[in-house]
């Protein structure tokens, strides 16, 4: 899992520009408007955006019109499902450890 | 359909699981100091508590010991705990200045609690810890599932 992907998403105003770009393509105009950034400091946040593979860029005549890639999402939703996996394994000995307490057997079908 | 859920919201990581067991309970097992460090170390890992103290501005300091003699070293620092409902805290390894925080809430419903854990997206230094370990557990588990898989075969 690239942490640079994380440390590119960690910026709240990058974060919410990965968001709009989520609904579709757009240029730096339109996510600057969109977001109240300034344009210098949209692009600032696009480059660092494309750096971490998260952005491409398209040139359509004189527009450059930025894009998600989806590749790098697919590392996020893996490594969520690892947490929870991780997670799941440790809830499911909270649950054994209750059960024992209450003194009953665990019985992982009636697990919801 | 497995009980964990998870999923990323703004910011944040949310996971979320059902209990049949009634609030306090489930409360006491997360606050208690008797209770928490025996079920939260996963399969193949022993921890080693050093330090327990379970209360706001208290500290959880443990070490837990990987299958392959890899040491983790975690420090819990509970930041605010409301009985019944409510615990928060940041997880860092012993220096802290990696952590990521994490608000648990218990929610009654009938007989069983539901519990839900916000996970703040971390900075990437806490990342790369977190990382580490989950590689270290889902590694270890894997390991364990192809153990599994071999002594199938060769058992009677």
């Amino acid at each position: 899992m690239d942490t640079v992907i994380f440390a590119a998403l960690a910026e709240p105003n990058r974060f919410r520009i990965v968001e709009l770009l989520r609904e579709g393509p757009l240029t730096v105009g339109e996510i600057a408007a969109r977001t109240g950034l300034r344009q210098p400091q949209a692009s600032k946040h696009l480059r660092v955006l494309s750096e971490a593979g998260l952005v491409m860029v398209r040139a359509d005549a004189n527009r450059r019109i930025y894009m998600l890639r989806p590749e790098p999402f697919f590392e996020i939703q893996a490594w969520v499902e690892s947490c929870r996996r991780v997670w799941d394994d440790r809830f499911n000995r909270l649950d054994d450890y209750l059960h024992q307490w209450q003194g009953q057997p665990a019985d992982p079908d009636t697990r919801e | 359909m497995n009980p964990t859920k998870a999923t990323v919201e703004g910011r944040n990581l949310i996971i979320s699981r059902t209990f049949q067991a009634p609030r306090e309970q489930v409360f006491r097992a997360w606050t208690d100091p008797l209770h928490l460090p025996q079920w939260w170390g996963p399969q193949g890992f022993t921890i080693t508590v050093q330090e327990i103290d379970i209360r706001p501005g208290g500290v959880w300091r443990y070490v837990m010991h990987g299958p392959d003699g890899t040491d983790y070293d975690n420090l819990v620092t509970f930041l605010d705990i409301q009985a019944p409902s409510r615990i928060e805290y940041k997880h860092g390894d012993f220096e802290n200045d990696k952590h990521f925080r994490v608000t648990v809430t218990l929610e009654e419903q009938g007989q069983s609690t539901l519990l839900t854990m916000i996970m703040q997206f971390p900075t990437v230094d806490a990342l790369n810890q977190t990382i580490q370990q989950v590689g270290a557990i889902e590694g270890a588990q894997s390991t364990m599932e192809r153990l599994n898989q071999q002594l199938s075969k060769i058992a009677p």
